[in-house]
Parts: structure tokens; C-alpha cells; sequence
């Protein structure tokens, strides 16, 4: 079975692609929304809480009163740490325990808590030295309200060209980051460099650095006395990187939310296609593979009507199959119906065609006059060729034709055309006016438009003459004394084409010996695979060939002269020929070779054609040539021997010519003869068979012309 | 040429059509292939239109042959031309014929 790709399967996957697609994208402009979203929240809540710092120490009495302490801790850790280089460089993560931490600042954590210890990151307020007390409650307030993850103070100073930091206080002091235990010590520093950059006032809402991946903003405190100096800033940090990880985390969820989303819609999706769009197609297959079977296992088609409830494209499609369906049902039938009309037809057309050819006279026609033969052969069941011949008086009439077309109509105009023609020749009207009432009656009425050519012919004895009307048929050819002429005498029109035609009637001798061979174009327009035409050319060869035979051979020689040339070809046209000749009472048999059947066969075909005369007679003659052609067959050398025979009968009585090539040998001469009187027991053949032959002739003679000899007998 | 051959007190040759080159082969052969133990065998020739030399050379073939084993032959039902043919030819004083 060929590997298919459900159609539901490929709408799922598009539709999971396109909405991949359609999410990501969404999820990405979300994603950077998201992005700076946050960042804008988290800035605006730091310069909230920075202003709020700044608020506070330049308010009055109070905000005086808080640089002042400031100051009072700038001092200190200027004055104390800052200039102690062994503290100035020290860090928290140098020191091993808070307890050493503790030792080195002792002076610093004395300052702080003078009634105590300092703890880190749970110090109760209220045990700060006040001035440190009130700056680590204003920065935390910064740091926690603005969700940044450190806030400090600091003050700026340049020693030597170089830039720094030194820090004061640090919220992660007492609200240490749980992630990143680090925090700058008081008094310890931060030298600028040359990457890290300082945001004016100008670009963004307030001052801040980007140092180190870390971007912060500051309020500077300046001094309320003398030229006001800058005495700190309070800086509030926030990582960047931080808002990344939390926008990522969003967006992660989003997804997750989405894909689940996306798979239900799809599933949801793939239902609905199923339910709308390949259910009605998987029906559609299977009522149409239902027809295709019974179409193959020829068994009657069960109609499937599909009738979609559906108004898409699949209900159209299924709407005209189910008229399909119909229309392959009908048609069948239809079929059914026209195949057995076709046979009913068929069997009318032979039984048409064999009322035809009866309508027909016989093939061979033999009288004292004339012999005849006739060959037809339609190329359709029913033809339109027709022949006819019959006694006028004493004028022999032959009429051979051609309707055009084929098929019932040619032969009903066939018949038609035979009956008219006979009945006005024998009315006694002369053949060329028959031929035009012919013509007349079938012109009348004739709206199919049929025609005919015919060729029609009467033999007078008397006056040795054949005169003929033809219209526009081939032109039939005589033989006279082995040469053949073609009867080119005027042609006329066709039968039935127009009413007032006046025809020409021709006249040609016609004598005694002379034949007569007349055909329709079937025999010279047959077409061999080369599409060459048989044509006028092979008949007259054909004929010139055929002088020497019999009627009948004479058709066979054409029968089988066409069939070499037409080979496989199918015969497009009926094919009729008659050939007839005027009895000269004379036969004619040839023989071209040395054989006893020889013998045989000329006795039978003598005693065929002469039937008439008496049995004394025949049996005569009948010993004649066996005793003779016996002699002749056994005593002859020669191989190529050709024997013919003539029989003509005369006023003496039935004359027989035997003449072969052979040697000069007279059989009747004196000292051949040989008398049986005694019981002679060797009796030399042909002996007294010579002698019977002598006796039971009227007449006897033999000559010697040209290398040939001839016995003449009379009988 | 039709060959009815039938046996009894004597075998009986009964020949129509003709007997003559051709048809002497056909009877030649006919007879060789018979058992005759009939001491006389009678050639019926009524229905035998003519008889050429060829015919007689077999009838006298047949003579000699069934005369050495003590066999006669006889010939019957002539024809008129028949009868000519055996006068004219002397066969009538040779052959038996009745």
C-alpha cells in the first residue's frame, strides 16, 4: 500500500507552525516590553527614593542638622580610617572571623556603638551613634523602597590624577544581600577607570556611574555652610543583569503557558478539520472505491448518495460526484442497451445482406451463346455493388454498378436502381432511353442524395456486337484473340444525380471467341500498405495473363493477384467483377508439364464442358486422350513438355487438337501399328491403343509444324 | 471410378465410370490388396462407361496372374462401346467375356 499523509495531520502541523511563529515573534516584542518596562520601574522608584534623600538633607533646620552629622562621619572615617593606610586597604573578605574584623576597626566600631558591640545585620537602630545612626536609616530607606540591590555613601576626591570613591556607610552592612555577602568598609576606596563612565544629569533623569556591569545613581549632599561644598553622595546600585534574569524567567512562563495553549488549540483545531473537512473526504473515497469495485467485479452500481450537510467545497465535490454517480449508472445502461441493439442490428444486416446477394443471379451462367462469372464481395455486411444479366430478346444484357455510399441506404438504393433497370430494358424501350427513364425515376425524390455508376451492356449474336450505355463507370475491357482493348466509348453521368441527361449509347464488335471483362473500382482503387493503388495497369496485365483460362480461373487469378497485393490491408470498398465469352464451340486446355494427372484432369474437364454431346461420342474421345496424353506423358523426354488440348465442335463432328513440343513422332504411322489376334503376352503399350484410337475416330491426322506435333481427330 | 468388390461362390468386380490409365492404377491396387480363394472371378462392367487399352492391359494381367493358381476370369455386362473396344481390339477371343 503507497504511504499517504493524512491531510489532517498536515493542517495540524501548519497550524503548530504558523502559531510557533506567531508566538515567538509576540513573545520576543513581549519579552523587550517586559525589558524596559522594568527598567523603567525600577529607575523611576530610585529616583523617587533619591529625591526623597535629597529632600531630606536640603529641608531646612533638619536637612542642615543631617549634613551636619554626615559631616561628623565623613570626619571620623577620613580622619580615622582613610588615613590609616593598614585599615584603608583592608577588606572583609581578608578578615577570618568578625571578631578580627572587630579587632582592626576597634576605634570605628567604639565610635559607633559606644554602649556596645556592633552586630552586623541585625544592629538595632538605637545603639548607633546618632549621626551614623540617622545616615544608615536614611540610605536603607533608599535602598529598600526602590528595590535596588545596594545603596552607600561616598565621597568623590582626586589624589595624584586619580579619581576616586571612598565610601562611608553601606546599607548591605545591615541588610546584607543574601546572594553576594560584599559591601564596601567604610574608609576602604574605588579608583575610576578609563571604562567606566559617568552619566550626566543631561542624558538621564539624574547623575550615576557605570562601573563594572553595575550602573548606579547618586544624589550629591552638599554642605549647607561657608561655599558648600559636595560633602558626600548617597548612591543607589541596581544590576542590569538581574532585570534580565527576572524578564526571562516571565517570559519562560509565558511559553510554557502558550505551548499548552497552543497544543489544546491545535488538538481542538484537528477535531473541528476532522469533523468538517476529512470525515466527508474519507467518505467521498470510499463511495467512489465502492463504484470503482463493483465497476471492476462488473456487478450492477450500488448508488452511494453522499448529501452533505455542509455548504463547502467538499459538498460541492461530493454534490457532483453524486451526480456522477447517476450519470455513470445511466450510461452504463445506456451502453447495455446500444450493444444489444447493435447485435439485433448486426443479425438484421446479415440477414439484409444475404436477401442481397440473392437478389443477385447465379455466380455461373452457361449457354450455347456465352459463359459467364461473376464475383462479388461487399466490404460492409450490406454493399452497394450489384450485378445483373438476363435475356432481352435475343440481345444478352450485363449491367455491373456501384451506389455511392455504404451500408442499408446503398443497398436499398441498390435494389432500387436493379429493379428499375431491368424492367425498363425488358418494357422494349432501346437500351439508351431504359437508361434514361432509369435515370429519371431515380433522380425523382432521391434527398439522400445517392447516386450510381453502372456499366450496361447488350450482346447482339447476330450482329456480332456488344453496344453499351456507361455511366460514369470504369471502363470495362474486350478480349480479342489474346489482346485486350479497353471499351473507351463516351461515359456519361451518373444514375440519379440529374434528371435531364441525354445519354450516349456505343457499339464495339463483339465475336465469336471474343471476352468481355467488366469491374467496379473496388478492384483497381484497392490500396496496399504502401497506399498504392492495384490500378489499371495490373488489370490489363491480369487479364493478358488469364487469355488462356477458364472464366473461373480467370476471377481467381484476380482474387489472388489482389490479396498478394493488398497483403493485410482491410478491404475499404466492395469489390464486384463479371467476366463472360462468346462461345466459338471451341475449348482450350494447356498443360505445362509431364505428369500422368495430366490425363485425368483433361478427360474430367472435357466430359464437364461437353456435356451435351452424346455418351458414344465422349467415351470415344474419352479413350482417345487416354491412349494419346498416356503415349505422350511415358514416351516424351523432354521435361518441360506443355501438352495443349483443342476441342471445337464442327460440321464433321467434334474435333479434337493434340499438340505438344515434343519429338516428330506419328503415332498412326503403318509399322507402329500392332494387331492383337493371338494371345500375345507381350503387348507393347500404346500398340493397339493407337489402333483403337483409328478405329473410334471419324478422322485421323498428324503433322509436324514449328517443333511442334500436331494429332488431329474427328470424332 | 467406384470398386465394389463382393465374395461368395465367385468374387465379383463390380467397376463404374471409366477404366483407363488413371482408374487401372486405383484397381491394380485394390486387387493386390484382396484374398481371393473364389476359383472364378467376374468383372461386372455394366456401370463401365468405356475401357482404354490401359483397362485391357490390367484385365490381362489379372488373367495370367489368377490362371497360376488355377483361377479363372470372366467379363460381364458389356457396353456398346465397350464391346467395340474389345472387338477392335481382339480382347473379346482373350478374355472370357459373357
Amino acid at each position: 500500500m503507497k504511504f499517504r499523509f493524512p491531510i489532517i495531520l498536515k493542517i495540524a502541523l501548519l497550524g503548530l507552525l504558523v502559531s510557533a511563529i506567531a508566538s515567538s515573534v509576540a513573545l520576543t516584542i513581549s519579552g523587550i516590553n517586559q525589558n524596559n518596562r522594568s527598567k523603567t520601574t525600577l529607575i523611576n522608584n530610585i529616583d523617587m527614593s533619591l529625591y526623597s534623600v535629597d529632600y531630606s538633607y536640603t529641608n531646612g533646620e533638619d536637612g542642615a542638622n543631617l549634613v551636619a552629622q554626615l559631616k561628623e562621619v565623613k570626619d571620623y572615617v577620613q580622619n580615622t580610617i582613610y588615613n590609616n593606610p593598614e585599615l584603608h586597604d583592608a577588606k572583609l573578605e581578608d578578615f577570618a572571623s568578625f571578631e578580627e574584623y572587630e579587632k582592626t576597626f576597634q576605634s570605628f566600631s567604639q565610635w559607633i556603638f559606644p554602649d556596645g558591640k556592633m552586630i552586623i545585620g541585625s544592629q538595632p537602630y538605637f545603639s548607633f551613634k546618632a549621626a551614623y545612626r540617622e545616615l544608615t536609616h536614611i540610605i536603607s530607606e533608599a535602598h529598600l523602597s526602590s528595590g535596588a540591590h545596594a545603596a552607600y555613601v561616598a565621597y568623590r576626591e582626586e589624589v595624584n590624577g586619580e579619581k576616586r570613591l571612598v565610601f562611608i556607610n553601606d546599607t548591605r552592612i545591615t541588610n546584607p544581600d543574601p546572594k553576594n555577602e560584599f559591601y564596601h568598609l567604610p574608609g576602604s576606596h574605588y579608583v575610576f577607570t578609563e571604562k567606566d563612565e559617568y552619566i550626566d544629569k543631561n542624558d538621564e533623569d539624574y547623575f550615576g556611574y557605570k562601573i563594572n556591569g553595575y550602573l548606579t545613581r547618586l544624589v550629591p549632599i552638599y554642605d549647607t555652610e561657608g561655599d558648600k561644598e559636595e560633602v558626600a553622595c548617597v548612591f543607589v546600585e541596581y544590576d542590569l543583569k538581574t532585570i534580565s534574569d527576572t524578564n526571562l524567567r516571565i517570559v519562560l512562563n509565558e511559553l510554557t503557558i502558550l505551548s499548552i495553549v497552543m497544543v489544546v488549540t491545535v488538538g481542538l483545531y484537528m477535531l473541528i478539520a476532522h469533523m468538517t473537512i476529512t470525515r466527508n473526504l474519507n467518505k467521498l473515497t470510499k463511495a467512489t472505491v465502492s463504484i470503482s469495485n463493483d465497476l471492476k467485479e462488473k456487478k450492477p452500481i450500488e448508488p452511494i448518495v453522499l448529501q452533505f450537510k455542509s455548504h463547502d467545497e467538499i459538498a460541492t465535490l461530493a454534490d457532483s460526484f453524486d451526480v456522477m454517480e447517476l450519470e455513470i449508472v445511466n450510461y452504463i445502461n445506456i451502453i447495455k442497451q446500444e450493444a444489444k441493439e447493435n447485435e439485433r442490428r448486426e443479425a438484421e444486416l446479415e440477414v439484409a445482406s444475404s436477401i442481397q446477394l440473392n437478389a443477385l443471379p447465379d455466380k455461373d451462367y452457361r449457354d450455347d451463346n456465352l459463359n459467364l462469372a461473376a464475383f462479388i464481395k461487399p466490404a460492409k455486411t450490406v454493399g452497394g455493388d450489384f450485378y445483373d444479366y438476363f435475356y432481352n430478346k435475343d440481345e444478352f444484357i450485363v449491367i455491373i454498378a456501384d451506389v455511392s455510399g455504404k451500408g442499408i441506404p446503398a443497398a436499398m438504393f441498390m435494389m432500387k436502381a436493379k429493379t428499375l433497370l431491368k424492367a425498363k430494358i425488358l418494357s422494349g424501350l432501346p437500351l439508351v432511353d431504359a437508361v434514361s427513364e432509369v435515370n429519371k425515376e431515380l433522380t425523382a425524390n432521391n434527398e439522400s442524395l445517392l447516386f450510381v455508376t453502372a456499366f450496361i451492356a447488350a450482346i447482339n449474336f447476330n450482329k456480332n456486337e456488344i453496344h453499351y450505355v456507361n455511366a460514369g463507370h470504369e471502363k470495362p475491357y474486350l478480349i480479342h484473340q489474346n489482346k485486350v482493348i479497353k471499351l473507351d466509348g463516351a461515359s456519361n453521368f451518373v444514375l440519379g444525380g440529374e434528371e435531364d441527361i441525354v445519354f450516349i449509347e456505343e457499339k464495339a464488335k463483339f465475336e465469336k471467341g471474343d471476352a468481355f471483362f467488366t469491374f467496379t473500382d473496388g478492384l483497381n482503387e484497392s490500396i496496399n500498405k504502401n497506399e498504392e493503388e492495384f490500378g489499371y495497369d495490373r488489370v490489363i496485365e491480369t487479364l493478358s495473363e488469364s487469355s488462356g483460362l477458364s472464366l473461373n480461373e480467370r476471377l481467381d487469378l484476380f482474387n489472388n493477384k489482389l490479396k498478394e497485393f493488398v497483403g493485410n490491408e482491410e478491404q475499404f470498398d466492395d469489390i464486384t467483377m463479371i467476366t463472360l465469352s462468346r462461345n466459338d464451340g471451341s475449348y482450350h486446355l494447356r498443360y505445362e508439364q509431364k505428369d500422368y494427372a495430366v490425363i485425368d484432369d483433361a478427360i474430367n474437364k472435357f466430359e464437364e464442358h461437353f456435356a451435351d454431346v452424346d455418351d458414344e461420342t465422349r467415351a470415344h474421345v474419352g479413350i482417345a486422350l487416354d491412349e494419346l496424353l498416356n503415349n505422350l506423358v511415358s514416351y516424351e523426354k523432354r521435361e518441360d513438355l506443355i501438352i495443349e488440348l483443342d476441342f471445337k465442335k464442327e460440321k464433321e463432328g467434334l474435333k479434337v487438337v493434340i499438340s505438344c513440343n515434343g519429338d516428330d513422332y506419328d503415332p498412326f504411322a503403318k509399322h507402329k501399328e500392332k494387331y492383337l489376334e493371338h494371345d500375345d503376352e507381350d503387348i507393347a503399350p500404346g500398340g493397339f491403343g493407337v489402333k483403337l484410337v483409328k478405329t473410334l475416330s471419324k478422322k485421323y491426322e498428324y503433322h509436324y509444324q514449328d517443333n511442334h506435333s500436331y494429332i488431329t481427330l474427328y470424332f | 471410378m467406384e470398386i465394389q468388390i463382393t465374395h461368395g461362390n465367385e468374387m465379383v468386380v463390380a467397376l463404374s465410370g471409366r477404366l483407363d490409365t488413371t482408374t487401372s492404377i486405383e484397381l491394380s491396387k485394390r486387387l493386390e490388396a484382396e484374398e481371393i480363394n473364389e476359383p472364378l472371378v467376374i468383372f461386372d462392367l455394366k456401370e463401365t462407361e468405356y475401357i482404354s487399352s490401359a483397362g485391357l492391359r490390367l484385365l490381362l494381367y489379372w488373367k495370367k496372374e489368377l490362371a497360376k493358381t488355377k483361377k479363372a476370369i470372366e467379363i460381364h455386362n458389356l457396353n456398346s462401346v465397350c464391346q467395340e473396344v474389345f472387338k477392335v481390339t481382339g480382347f473379346g477371343n482373350i478374355l472370357n467375356v459373357k
